[in-house]
């Protein structure tokens, strides 16, 4: 479950005010609104990578307003991907679970074979087409066990088949384990698929 | 990288430990440098020489008398010993220098009006830094030369090594130098001493620094360099006697 | 114009730039003779030197790369309050002159912190203090640089690697600096080179006793202050011949482009 209350952000003279929100646990919601509105930023803060200027954030009824973003187990998979270029595919992966110090063999190769990325495990993350490094961004999000999944446009550098395939695995994950999905987009189409749309969340605070 | 890091660290260590034993620190003018390498060796361990142009030791010695000091100081010439405060001893004269005009061996001027001739690029050292401009500019004013040659220079240098360089290089014809310097740059140039030059003159003497904290070593030294062994020293590099005639 | 003539104009423009260098180097060449290069190689003071040069802008690289990457990650990244004043700061070795530096290290000596350190290690007039010297100035060098690269990459893989349970150090650790790598070899070629050339701070600060504080450009002056304009030039062509061998070889452990 993700919740916000009464959230607001300053950021230079970008202003959210206001902002309040639902997801029930299990729920794939889709947030709709105009480029520049403010969608990345709401997803900062749900992350905890960016502090609200007043209002709470919480996560399964837990208030983690004051939380590290390394402790909220929220998967972040951001609009540009940002996948690790310095490492393989299979370390940008395994990046979440290696730093537990769990095993992440299995779970990478479960993942890689979905996200049909098995046969690009070992090449160096450079050079990787835009729906690859998302795809990667998604595995890396989802390996080490996220509760809560926040997807900032990922379908843009997708094709239709690749955006279904992509529907297909989030309802799999969301069924097989406690998964929470907030998913930002200015495309109505990519709210295929999703339980909740919500619309006209930023109202007239939106720049 | 971090091995690297480590090794280096290490050797600067190391480097740092080695804490000087109680040596005399000498600061010599670096145009002094091979005759003052010459009294040093003859003089035995124990003594460090620290070069550095006289202006810039005066400098030094007024920075770090508490931090570092120095014991002996050897300037270009005696000049520079009167700007960095009292003496404990200064030495009697080692050398006496002359002004000469530094050319190539086929341009040897006859006299200064030969310097200040249309098309000769003439250089000097600057009055305000060096002494050897100072003291022509004072001598050629009493004999009222000296604005013919001001509007004459080509250049003013910050030391008489440099103008000298200039004359080697070939971007000055000529210029006026100490006949110590002269002696440096031979035998591809030669210094020849000009009638209304004469009087252009300055002695070189050592001085013991009152910093210093190893009064009776400094003084042992300075004692040495205007003694028999500093007098050969000179002489061998070619420096005048003092009071004496160029040899 | 065609893409060629462009390039042509450009070539002929910065043409004038290399053309005028290698003329220096050339003259140099043709000013010194292969006996007063080996006279160099031969002169235990000079091999001194060279050594000290290597050692000292060696640690002076390391040290300025090791405090230009904390404060050129913090300018590029952090809003704090004086960060204004303190990129001003940053910048006061770059122009100052050269001389300039090396006094004002010898002020700072002269207080009481400075006798306290000088107590602990020795660096006035000391060997260490060639590299202090030399950091004084290289130390903007490497922030500026690094700086620079810290500002070109993206924050976000850092904040991502956040997400995925790092610690703000093990982010930085793992994510950030490896992709900051060929940035910071970048900004040490930068200030190793400048290190070994720094002349002015070394002079004053470290003076100039041969054999212990004498470095490759303080043998080139002492060597002008005698009138020995061949030596000079020799030693500085020793120089450019080091600078050449560690700058080629620095650029072959850089990593491949990154795409």
């Amino acid at each position: 479950m993700i919740e916000l209350r009464d959230i607001a952000v300053r950021q230079g003279a970008f202003n959210l005010a206001r902002v309040t929100l639902r997801v029930e646990a299990g729920a794939h919601a889709v947030v709709m609104g105009p480029t520049g509105c403010g969608k990345t930023t709401l997803l900062e803060v749900i992350a905890g990578l960016r502090d609200p200027v007043s209002g709470r954030v919480l996560l399964h009824g837990v208030d983690v307003t004051d939380v590290d973003p390394a402790a909220r187990r929220v998967g972040y998979v951001p609009q540009e991907a940002a996948v690790f270029r310095t490492m393989t595919v299979r370390a940008n992966l395994a990046f979440g679970l290696a730093i537990r110090r769990r095993d992440s063999a299995a779970a990478v190769a479960v993942l890689a074979e979905r996200l049909k990325l098995t046969h690009l495990l070992d090449r160096r993350s450079v050079g990787l087409s835009g729906g690859e490094a998302q795809r990667v961004a998604l595995g890396r999000a989802l390996a080490f066990g996220p509760c809560v999944l926040l997807l900032d446009e990922p379908f843009n550098a997708a094709d239709a088949a690749t955006r279904a395939d992509l529907i297909a695995l989030l309802k799999d994950e969301r069924e097989r384990r406690a998964l929470t999905v907030l998913h930002v987009t200015h495309d109505r189409s990519d709210a295929a698929g999703a339980d909740v749309v919500l619309d006209n969340l930023f109202g007239a605070s939106g720049g | 990288m971090r091995l690297l890091a480590v090794v280096l660290l290490a050797a600067l260590a190391v480097g740092c430990q080695s804490r000087p034993a109680p040596t005399l620190v000498v600061l010599v003018a670096a145009s002094l440098r091979p005759v003052a390498e010459a009294v040093a060796a003859d003089y035995g361990p124990g003594v460090e020489l620290r070069f550095g142009g006289s202006e810039e030791l005066v400098t030094q010695i007024a920075l770090t008398r508490v931090v570092a000091p120095a014991d002996v100081f050897l300037p270009a010439d005696a000049s520079y010993l009167d700007a960095c405060g009292p003496h404990a001893a200064v030495s009697a004269p080692l050398t006496t220098m002359r002004a000469v005009a530094l050319t190539r061996p086929d341009r040897v001027p006859a006299d200064l009006s030969a310097l200040t001739a249309p098309g000769v690029r003439l250089g000097l050292a600057s009055p305000q830094t060096a002494a050897i401009g100072k003291l022509t500019k004072l001598r050629l004013t009493e004999s009222g030369r000296w604005d013919t040659l001001n509007a004459r220079l080509t250049v003013t240098t910050d030391t008489v090594t440099q103008s000298a360089n200039g004359v080697k290089l070939g971007t000055l014809d000529a210029a006026i130098v100490w006949d110590a310097t002269a002696r440096q740059f031979a035998p591809d140039l030669v210094g020849t001493p000009l009638p209304e030059l004469a009087g252009v003159r300055a002695e070189v003497r050592a001085a013991v620094l009152s910093g210093s904290r190893r009064p009776e070593a400094a003084a042992a030294f300075v004692a040495f360099l205007a003694g028999d062994g500093g007098r050969r020293a000179f002489a061998a590099h070619g420096f005048a006697s003092p009071g004496g005639p160029s040899p | 114009m065609s893409v060629r003539g462009f390039h042509l104009t450009l070539g002929l423009i910065g043409g004038g730039y290399v053309a005028l260098v290698a003329a220096m180097l050339l003259a140099d060449l043709l000013a010194t003779s292969p006996g007063h290069l080996l006279d160099a190689f031969r002169a235990p003071e000079i091999r001194a030197a060279l050594a000290l040069s290597l050692v000292s802008s060696a640690v002076t690289t390391v040290l300025a790369v090791a405090t230009g990457v904390p404060l050129g990650y913090l300018l590029a990244r952090s809003r704090f309050p004086g960060r204004g004043l303190v990129e001003l700061l940053v910048d006061v070795p770059l122009v100052l002159p050269p001389l300039v530096v090396g006094v004002s290290l010898l002020l700072v000596m002269r207080g009481p912190f400075g006798r306290a350190v000088q107590d602990v290690i020795p660096l006035v007039y000391e060997p260490a203090g060639v590299v202090l010297a030399q950091f004084a100035v290289c130390g903007a060098f490497a922030t500026r640089s690094l700086r620079a690269t810290f500002a070109q990459l993206s924050p976000r893989t850092e904040q991502v690697a956040r997400t995925l349970g790092c610690s703000p150090w093990q982010a930085f650790r793992l994510v950030t600096l490896p992709e900051a790598s060929r940035g910071i070899l970048a900004a040490a070629t930068l200030t190793w080179a400048r290190a070994f050339g720094e002349f002015g701070p070394v002079l004053v600060f470290a003076g100039v006793t041969r054999s212990k504080t004498e470095v490759l450009p303080t043998t080139i002056y002492l060597e002008l202050s005698v009138g020995h304009l061949e030596t000079a030039l020799a030693v500085s062509l020793v120089m450019v011949a080091v600078a050449f061998a560690v700058l080629l070889t620095l650029r072959r452990i850089a990593p491949e482009t990154p795409a």
